[in-house]
């Protein structure tokens, strides 16, 4: 490979990254009669599903439970009987406004490709311990759950024997069932929270099943062990997650996993000037479009999922919209300023931020999270005062992303939207 | 395996399920997040009842969950000759609780070769429990 090459290429549709979001977008753009062409910068498709080895996935989609690595394959399957265009070991470096993409690959060196629609699906990445920042030396043994998952589950290797784990996310507890099912101990899973973030499912079976404690309420307050983890000291915390002194509890072990989060990978998107939610995440109108024309996003890379089964259709919407961009197949009642949509209370955030385009009605959907549990609540969307849209739920919990499909119409609304997620008794008691 | 939708709840075969008059116990359904919270106890008679549940599968889920608690296998083989050095795979059907860590050591010793096709069996009747292993997706050869 000689330093200068650079392989020039064209397409209509070009999707960055292969995971599940730029699969379904791919096939979604594909049957919309467009020229398509994903970038993956892996070896193979399937993104993030293939070291998800656990079943949970499809119920919703496929009506069927299937493991990570399953429900990617589906889609490959699919992707391979087309004439979709893939390009492997090929790392997106840069992406441009107007729609030129650089790319790294492998075996042809430097890949320019001009697209005349773009859709990000470059999905998330784990925080790491630096973003939670934990006090103690950096001994080797201490790994983000998701990377010691790609270990086990892809290059069959094993972090270490003895394990504490930091964070009940579902990831965590995953990796908590396998790494006791490959012969590890798990000491303990640990929690800051004062409850279980993932899955009820996933603690009896994952945690409850093998033994293996949860110690809610309580985080790592140091690590010991100059080259390789010796130990941990794990501590209560108070309301304002304050180390409370005597409650240490001491593990000896030679491992500690994170898992303590994910957040959108758009380091790309930046560079197209495309503006960033606090989330981390791409602002959207309702056509998953940014404030890029023409530059679209979905799956992780937007809003990080709980349900890969979500993740498909919001791409699949992604695909479709950006085919039609294309086309030219025209958006009517383009309002002179968007509609932006406003987190209310108990809401984290919204997508889409904002709505563009509103000719007298139209359905909409809506993605947001709650910020903390609530039982018995209802779910109010609210515009120039008043309450045009509510709906009530039994639980909600910030681990499960709330997904409703909202009429709007013109006269309703005014320049802003509020979602509130609030407790029935006070709702009624304020009407 | 219990036929949660044969099975007689007034006639159950208690010594097979390793069970007996007065046992009980609470758990949380898991089937749905409304997480129910069962209780489930074998009556005087030797009947078996389930208390708690909303739903015909948490009903279902209580009996099985307290009868013999079933779980899906899920583990990776290794591959010779394959892009990657192991294969995630899973079980057809759910195995007995207590019979997975027997399954995971089965799966241990066995060894595939690329290339393998999604839902290619690798383990056939597994613990003569009349179960397959099988491939969770297409490995090709390197
Ligand atoms: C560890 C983990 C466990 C999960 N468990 C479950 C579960 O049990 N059930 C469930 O339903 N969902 C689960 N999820 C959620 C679900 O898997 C994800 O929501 C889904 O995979 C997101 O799809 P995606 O395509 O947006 O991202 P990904 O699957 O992460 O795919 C992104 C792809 O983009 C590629 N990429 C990134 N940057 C670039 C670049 N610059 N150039 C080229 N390519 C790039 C990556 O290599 C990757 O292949 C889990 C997620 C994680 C992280
Ligand atoms: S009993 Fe039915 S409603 Fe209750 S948690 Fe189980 S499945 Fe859900």
């Amino acid at each position: 490979m000689s330093s200068c090459q650079i392989e020039k290429r064209e397409t209509d549709v070009a999707i960055i990254g292969g995971g599940p979001a730029g699969l379904a977008a791919a096939m979604a753009a594909y049957k919309a009669g467009v020229k398509v062409t994903i970038i993956e910068r892996d070896f193979e498709l399937g993104g993030i599903l293939q070291q998800c080895i656990h079943n949970g996935f499809g119920l919703r989609y496929y009506k069927e439970e299937l493991t990570g690595p399953e429900y990617a394959q589906r889609f490959i399957n699919d992707i391979k009987n087309t004439n979709i265009e893939v390009l492997l070991d090929s790392m997106v470096i840069d992406l441009t406004p107007d729609k030129m993409i650089t790319a790294l690959n492998k075996n042809k060196g430097v890949l320019k490709i001009r697209a005349k629609a773009v859709i990000l699906a470059m999905g998330c990445r784990e925080r790491t311990r630096g973003a939670i920042n934990v006090p103690g030396t950096r001994p080797a043994g201490v790994f983000s759950a998701g990377m010691a998952q790609r270990l086990i589950n892809m290059e069959g290797l094993l972090p270490g024997k003895r394990i504490v784990i930091l964070g009940s996310g579902d990831i965590g507890l995953i990796m908590a069932r396998r790494l006791t099912l490959e012969g590890m101990k798990v000491l303990c899973v640990a929690e800051i929270l004062p409850y279980c973030s993932g899955l009820v499912r996933n603690k009896v079976q994952c945690l409850d099943d093998y033994n293996i404690p949860l110690y809610l309420g309580h985080t790592i307050t140091s690590i010991k062990g100059i080259r390789r983890v010796e130990g941990v000291t794990i501590s209560q915390v108070d309301a304002n997650w304050k180390p409370i002194e005597g409650t240490q509890k001491e593990f000896e072990c030679d491992t500690v996993l994170f898992s303590v989060g994910l957040i959108p990978e758009n380091e790309v998107s930046e560079k197209a000037n495309i503006k960033l939610d606090k989330t981390n995440g791409p602002t959207v109108n309702e056509y998953l479009e940014t404030n890029v024309p023409g530059i679209f996003a979905s799956g992780n890379v937007l809003q990080v999922h709980d349900l890969v089964d979500w993740v498909t259709l919001e791409a699949e919407n992604a695909g479709k919209n950006a085919a039609e961009y294309i086309k030219n197949i025209a958006r009517c009642g383009k309002l002179i300023t968007p509609i932006k949509t406003i987190p209310g209370e108990n809401v984290g955030y919204v997508v889409p931020q904002r709505i563009e385009y509103l000719d007298d009605e139209k359905v909409v959907k809506f993605s947001f999270r709650p910020r903390s549990p609530a039982r018995n609540v209802i779910v109010e969307f609210i515009s120039n005062g008043e309450v045009f849209y509510k709906r009530k739920k039994k639980h909600v919990i910030p681990s499960e992303m709330l997904n409703l499909k909202v009429k709007l119409k013109t006269d309703q609304l005014g320049k802003n939207i509020t979602i509130n997620i609030r407790n029935r008794e006070q709702a009624k008691e304020d009407t | 395996m219990v036929d949660v939708e044969e099975i007689d709840l007034k006639n159950v075969n208690l010594e097979k399920y390793d069970k007996k008059v007065g046992d009980s116990k609470d758990f949380v359904c898991v089937i749905c997040p409304n997480s129910c919270r069962l209780h489930v106890e074998v009556g005087p008679t030797g009947e078996v009842d389930v208390q708690g549940y909303q739903c015909k599968r948490g009903f279902e889920y209580g009996i099985q969950e307290f009868l013999q608690p079933i779980r899906m296998l899920i583990t990776t083989m290794k591959i010779e000759n394959g892009v990657l050095p192991v294969i995630p795979v899973r079980s057809n059907k759910e195995v007995p609780r207590e019979r997975i860590f027997d399954a995971i050591e089965v799966v241990n010793q066995t060894v595939a070769q690329a290339p393998v096709k999604m839902g290619d069996i690798l383990v056939d009747n597994l613990l003569d429990l009349g179960i397959h292993v099988i491939a969770s997706r297409d490995m090709e050869a390197k």
